[in-house]
């Protein structure tokens, strides 16, 4: 499609000035409407070339996951023939988790360009008028956005999961039972994959949705994510109580995931059970607005 | 029709299901548009008059994806995307980005864009707005045609008349959400008659004045009367009124009214209706506040 600069009119240009032809082609239905506008809605994201950037280095902290359970295993195999499956569970919940870790702070910079690139943009621009003056509904297109998101950030966060799950599982010398009491992992792993998927679509979209400047959803999205842990923090430190730790959305995710995956390194008494109140409540609450925000606002004015 | 703020535009958005009524309900081919806008788009095409074209995409590359937004396979919004621009004679600009375009290109892409799955109906808000004589006269061929080969019915909100008068059949007049006026072209220019342009050189309201006193419709218009015919007595009227009164007569041109002028007549109206209303309005509360402060 793309014919950047051509200067010689190009075949398409052949019946140039030709008369009004009336479609002889039926109209699809809504669903594939809708499922035509989610790939392209999709592709059109992954080909920018700041997601490829942040693509590239994401995959770079894959590699280092990846290889982290690797050597982990294959190494302790060729000092110990034997060894214990508890150190092979180790190596792959801490290869996991450190993914999640360093990663977040990618998934807020995806969150902070992406959420504003479908939502706030087409409003700052207007095209959001031409979107939604098709066959489809004001929520069918908040869908189609929120699932490009998901989607986007599910290959970056259940890939993963499922790449260092199975190089774990494939690699470790241990007997085929012990493989079987390993396969908590895979779905614990992918149990945060979903925390951190929905957290940071959700509020970006919440935070996209209030805003026709895409400046200002920029920096919201980084403020509503940075500022409460800040905040927290700095509260926690001026009055020893630990519950101003928990307005963190991502120290939240951490708590939960340390449960899931018996990981005893916190030195707080914050139960998982709040922490995953507090990230589906926040989550349930962006996505309300989101669509509260984009089924009634008027466009076109 | 109408004059700016008069609620042409929301209406149109009324009907295309993007705003919801305050009362009253709506349905275009018979999809009622608080429950089935969206079945009902699909035969509807819109065309707005503000920028709402994405800068960073190509023409083509915009227009097919509406294209595919409108119900057409990848490959068929494609094909008729290039067929729209070609009909529209927008050459190899079409791979330019939207950001690079002119107003009149702007303005074809928003046309494109409405017309590229074929619409039954399709709604123009202010097509010809900012483009010059040229472009504007290419403007409204295009619609002509997209309506005479389609057969599609076209909506065209604008306050630019002549517009109206070199393509419409039917007009709505509307002021401030209100239904004016309302018929077909050549009917409202039949019903409206001739009027008779008077021009004096001093200053026309003592005249106007004296006309009405005679029973003949007056409207005054910039620097001169616009006086209804009822017959041909109503020229020698004017006349012996002039020379009565001592004004020293400039002209005296008896013509078919215009759209213009119908339009104006039925705006000055309908305010006066409303400044009526208004007054006595104000006259009801006011005896109310005296007899309030009576008791």
């Amino acid at each position: 499609m793309g014919k950047k600069g051509a200067s010689v009119m190009s075949p398409h240009v052949d019946g140039f000035g030709q008369r009004y032809r009336p479609l002889d082609h039926p109209l699809q239905s809504r669903r594939e409407i809708l499922r035509g506008f989610l790939t392209s809605s999709i592709w059109e994201t992954v080909k920018n070339p700041l997601i490829i950037l942040l693509l590239l280095f994401n995959s770079f902290f894959i590699l280092i996951a990846v290889m982290m359970t690797y050597f982990g295993i294959t190494e302790m195999t060729w000092v110990q023939p034997d060894v214990p499956v508890k150190y092979v569970e180790r190596i792959m919940t801490d290869s996991i988790s450190m993914y999640f870790i360093v990663g977040y702070w990618i998934f807020i910079l995806y969150g902070a360009y992406i959420g504003p690139k479908l939502l706030t943009q087409p409003m700052e621009d207007r095209s959001v008028t031409l979107y939604t003056c098709r066959p489809i509904t004001k929520l069918d297109y908040l869908m189609v956005r929120m699932g490009t998101f998901c989607t986007f950030l599910a290959f970056l966060t259940f890939l993963p999961v499922i790449i260092i799950f199975g190089v774990g599982i494939g690699l470790a010398d241990i007997p085929f039972s012990d493989k079987l009491s390993l396969m908590w992992i895979l779905p614990a792993g992918l149990g945060v994959a979903v925390l951190v998927m929905i957290t940071v679509a959700f509020v970006s979209m919440a935070v996209s949705s209030l805003t026709n400047k895409m400046a200002w959803a920029v920096g919201g999205v980084f403020m509503v994510f940075f500022m409460p842990t800040v905040v927290g923090g700095v509260l926690y430190g001026m009055t020893g109580n630990e519950h101003f730790l928990a307005m963190s959305l991502w120290f939240n995710v951490e708590v939960v995931m340390n449960h899931l995956f018996s990981i005893q390194i916190m030195t707080h008494d914050i139960h998982w059970s709040l922490s995953l109140g507090i990230l589906l409540g926040v989550s349930a609450f962006c996505l309300w607005i989101t669509a509260v925000k984009v089924t009634t606002t008027e466009v076109g004015t | 029709m109408g004059p700016n703020g008069a609620g042409k535009s929301t209406l149109i958005k009324v009907l295309l299901g993007l705003t919801p009524a305050t009362s009253g309900s709506s349905n275009i081919m018979g999809f009622d548009l608080r429950e089935e806008g969206h079945k009902a788009r699909r035969m509807i095409g819109f065309m707005p008059e503000f920028d709402c074209l994405p800068k960073s995409e190509t023409g083509i590359q915009f227009v097919t994806k509406m294209g595919r937004l409108s119900g057409l396979p990848k490959e068929v919004a494609y094909q008729r995307s290039h067929e729209v621009f070609n009909f529209l004679k927008m050459g190899d600009e079409r791979y330019r980005k939207i950001m690079q375009y002119s107003g009149g290109m702007k303005q074809k892409v928003k046309l494109a864009q409405a017309i590229v799955h074929d619409p039954k109906v399709l709604f123009l808000d202010e097509p010809t707005s900012g483009l010059d004589p040229y472009a504007r006269t290419e403007m409204l061929q295009t619609i002509k045609e997209i309506a005479t080969v389609a057969g599609n019915d076209i909506v065209l909100s604008t306050h630019i008349l002549g517009d109206v008068e070199d393509i419409c059949k039917h007009v709505m007049m509307i002021n401030r959400g209100r239904l004016v006026l309302n018929g077909p072209i050549t009917d409202l220019l039949a019903q409206s008659g001739y009027v008779v342009d008077v021009r004096i050189t001093e200053d026309p309201a003592p005249l106007q004045k004296l006309l009405e006193d005679k029973g003949l419709e007056v409207t005054p218009t910039e620097e001169k009367l616009q006086v209804r015919m009822e017959s041909t007595d109503t020229i020698d009227s004017i006349v012996e009124t002039v020379a009565g009164a001592g004004f020293s007569l400039r002209s005296l041109i008896p013509h078919q009214q215009s759209l213009d002028e119908i339009y104006i007549s039925n705006i000055k109206a309908q305010q006066e209706i409303e400044s009526q209303f208004s007054r006595m309005g104000n006259q009801v509360s006011a005896k109310k506040e005296k007899r309030r402060a009576s008791r």
